[in-house]
């Protein structure tokens, strides 16, 4: 029997979330990819990433820095926000995020000062007068550089890293978890949430970091280490394919054997916004990059293979906007769907996200400027060090 | 004044309507003392009494002080179609007060919590206006203040119900479609009114158990209405059209 509703009076549906939400979850998932990557080094002795371990974890400190902020922005209490420190509720996700968003920047604060003490002992000895008393303050008091320093340096960097990586998924992986115990959302409501989410993330992460490398690092010749950025590319190339095929299991799945509601939402998705999920998201900026990236004599179009790695940032901050916006614009009880359009100012506005992202570029290139994330190439380096970018270089293998 | 309204209403007495409404009263709410008596609060909505006047939002925003454009409570209203044949469907809608609420699981500061006597409040003092409870209720009960800049819902008038008074949404109901009482109580209205007819909650998949009852639920509307968007009185949405 034919049912057709038309809905006169209801409450309306509001996106409760603003657009600050997806650059926090965007920020927390660079973080997460980002000290993976530096784990690959330090924890792996993966000698391929090296030159970039340590830009890395600056990477994945400062974005978790500038992240939280987000989230003070989107309360529409700000100035409790201290409150979650002391009211915890162990069955809200959001309360977990308390522990991880200080015991994450403090674990990578601890690895930071062993990988960088031998650069910090350097530069303390070159120095004099207060420079000199800060550096040896960070170098742990001891300016010496030697084979014993460098293995205990080497040792508590991979032990602070080991305990690191389940830190950096739980970091990430809870935002997923976030969206996904909340069963009311039909587009968010799923286990594989906090999964996709991290894989995602690695997506995000690996193509800032092509980027970054391109920017900041350069081999004994002073060029791009391409070396490096094949690599990453085929990391990239990894996390697309995930990515994809976690979306393909998620859908399916929904589709043919979910919820009335899960199949209700799901032409949300790829029918009224087919343009933004399909064509972009999934479309320009996942699958273009994934064919560039696994195909050589394609990435070696150096601007087409830089050109889609943004894209793939892209993607994956249009795949946090379609999550968390589009979840909330899809009703719970109202016919239609919800609009939502972020204005240009004011605390959930446009430029706050804006502004966050400049707040950690002001982080980067002042750690950047501080932290020897690239030693400098003395006999002592030679011998000792972890992070001598020439040595790395050279000893760096091609990838695919 | 409450008290002297109800003392008026008490007094009053004369006609048929007002004598079933104190009877009511006295039965559930004698004294405030019978709300720290093991009660557990809960409301039958009698759809077919409903005549969608809006009487109850309206006594719901005045007595709780609701800025315009939010409700606490509201009648939902419809046009339902079927094999040619349209009518008009009302559904008041407000929170549930559910036995396993998806709000109070998901709160950062603990802020909202269920009461032993099964209602919901929110500790506003406490809120941070992160917005998880209104992600997490699953019938849109929830919203944020403008004027407190936290959450904010439905607490069956607890200010009222300590005075031995009923939600203002029930005294103030023209049809007496709504009914609130003591589910601990099995002779109360609402345990004879579940027992006798059949009833139905919304969204009951979501496995909240709600403890707003209706008699005479359109099964179409209990969960996300597959329809055709109107009005909104309280934003925006697009009109998009959907299959049902």
């Amino acid at each position: 029997m034919d049912t057709h509703i038309i809905e006169l009076i209801s409450t309306a549906t509001h996106v409760q979330w603003s657009v600050t939400i997806p650059q926090y979850f965007f920020f927390t998932g660079v973080s997460a990819a980002a000290f993976l990557i530096s784990s690959l080094t330090y924890v792996f002795d993966n000698k391929t990433y090296e030159p970039i371990a340590g830009l890395s974890l600056i990477v994945a400190f400062t974005v978790l820095l500038a992240a939280p902020l987000n989230l003070i922005a989107d309360l529409a209490q700000p100035g409790r926000f201290y409150s979650l420190f002391y009211h915890l509720h162990a069955t809200s996700p959001m309360s977990w995020g308390v522990f991880l968003l200080t015991s994450y920047p403090i674990l990578i604060s601890l690895e930071m000062l062993f990988v960088f003490r031998a650069g910090f002992a350097r530069r303390a000895a070159k120095s004099t007068g207060i420079l000199r008393s800060i550096y040896t303050l960070v170098a742990l008091g001891n300016i010496e550089v030697t084979p014993a320093t460098h293995e205990r340096d080497h040792r508590v960097g991979r032990i602070l890293g080991t305990i690191g990586i389940p830190a950096a998924l739980a970091v990430h992986g809870y935002t997923g978890y976030i969206l996904g115990v909340v069963r009311a959302r039909a587009l968010w409501h799923t286990s594989l949430m906090p999964v996709i989410f991290l894989i995602s993330a690695m997506v995000s992460g690996v193509a800032l970091m092509i980027w970054l490398t391109a920017l900041m690092v350069r081999d004994k010749n002073g060029k791009i280490p391409w070396n490096i950025l094949d690599g990453l590319g085929i990391l990239l190339v990894w996390s697309i394919v995930g990515d994809l095929t976690l979306r393909l299991l998620w859908y399916s799945i929904g589709f043919a054997y979910s919820f009335g509601i899960f199949q209700d939402a799901l032409p949300y998705v790829f029918k009224t916004h087919f343009t933004e999920s399909v064509v972009l998201e999934m479309g320009l900026c996942l699958s273009f990059p994934l064919v560039v990236s696994l195909f050589g004599p394609l990435r070696r179009i150096r601007p087409l293979f830089l050109f889609t790695s943004l894209l793939a940032i892209c993607g994956v901050w249009l795949f946090r906007w379609d999550t968390v916006i589009g979840g909330q614009e899809f009703p719970k009880i109202s016919a239609g769907l919800a609009e939502y359009v972020p204005a240009l100012w004011g605390q959930t506005g446009i430029m706050e996200v804006i502004s966050n992202w400049a707040i950690w570029i002001v982080f980067f290139i002042g750690l950047t400027w501080i932290m020897p994330w690239k030693s400098e190439p003395t006999a002592e380096s030679d011998l000792t060090s972890g992070i001598n970018i020439e040595s790395a270089a050279v000893t760096a293998k091609g990838a695919m | 004044m409450d008290k002297s309204r109800r003392n008026f209403m008490k007094g009053l007495g004369a006609t048929a309507t007002s004598l079933a409404l104190i009877n009511t009263t006295e039965q559930a709410l004698a004294s405030p003392e019978s709300v720290q008596k093991g009660a557990v609060w809960g409301m039958v909505i009698d759809l077919r009494k409903c005549i969608g006047c809006q009487a109850c939002t309206v006594a719901c925003s005045i007595e709780n002080q609701i800025p315009i454009g939010k409700f606490r409570t509201i009648v939902s209203t419809y046009e339902v179609e079927r094999s040619g044949v349209s009518r008009r469907v009302n559904l008041p809608r407000l929170c549930n007060h559910c036995k396993t609420p998806a709000c109070t699981q998901v709160c950062p500061t603990k802020a909202t919590t269920k009461r032993a006597d099964g209602i919901v409040v929110i500790d506003n003092t406490m809120c941070i206006g992160c917005g998880y409870c209104i992600q997490a209720c699953p019938y849109e009960a929830r919203f944020i203040n403008p004027l407190t800049h936290t959450a904010d819902k439905c607490t069956f008038c607890l200010h009222r119900l300590e005075a031995g008074l009923y939600p203002a949404c029930v005294e103030t109901c023209v049809g007496e479609a709504r009914v609130f009482g003591n589910f601990n109580d099995p002779q109360s209205e609402v345990s004879k009114l579940v027992s006798q007819y059949p009833v139905g909650v919304l969204k009951k998949a979501m496995g909240t158990g709600p403890m707003v009852y209706y008699i005479g639920l359109d099964e179409s509307l209990s969960s996300r209405i597959k329809g055709k968007a109107v009005i909104s009185p309280a934003g925006t949405q697009s009109d998009e059209e959907e299959n049902s």
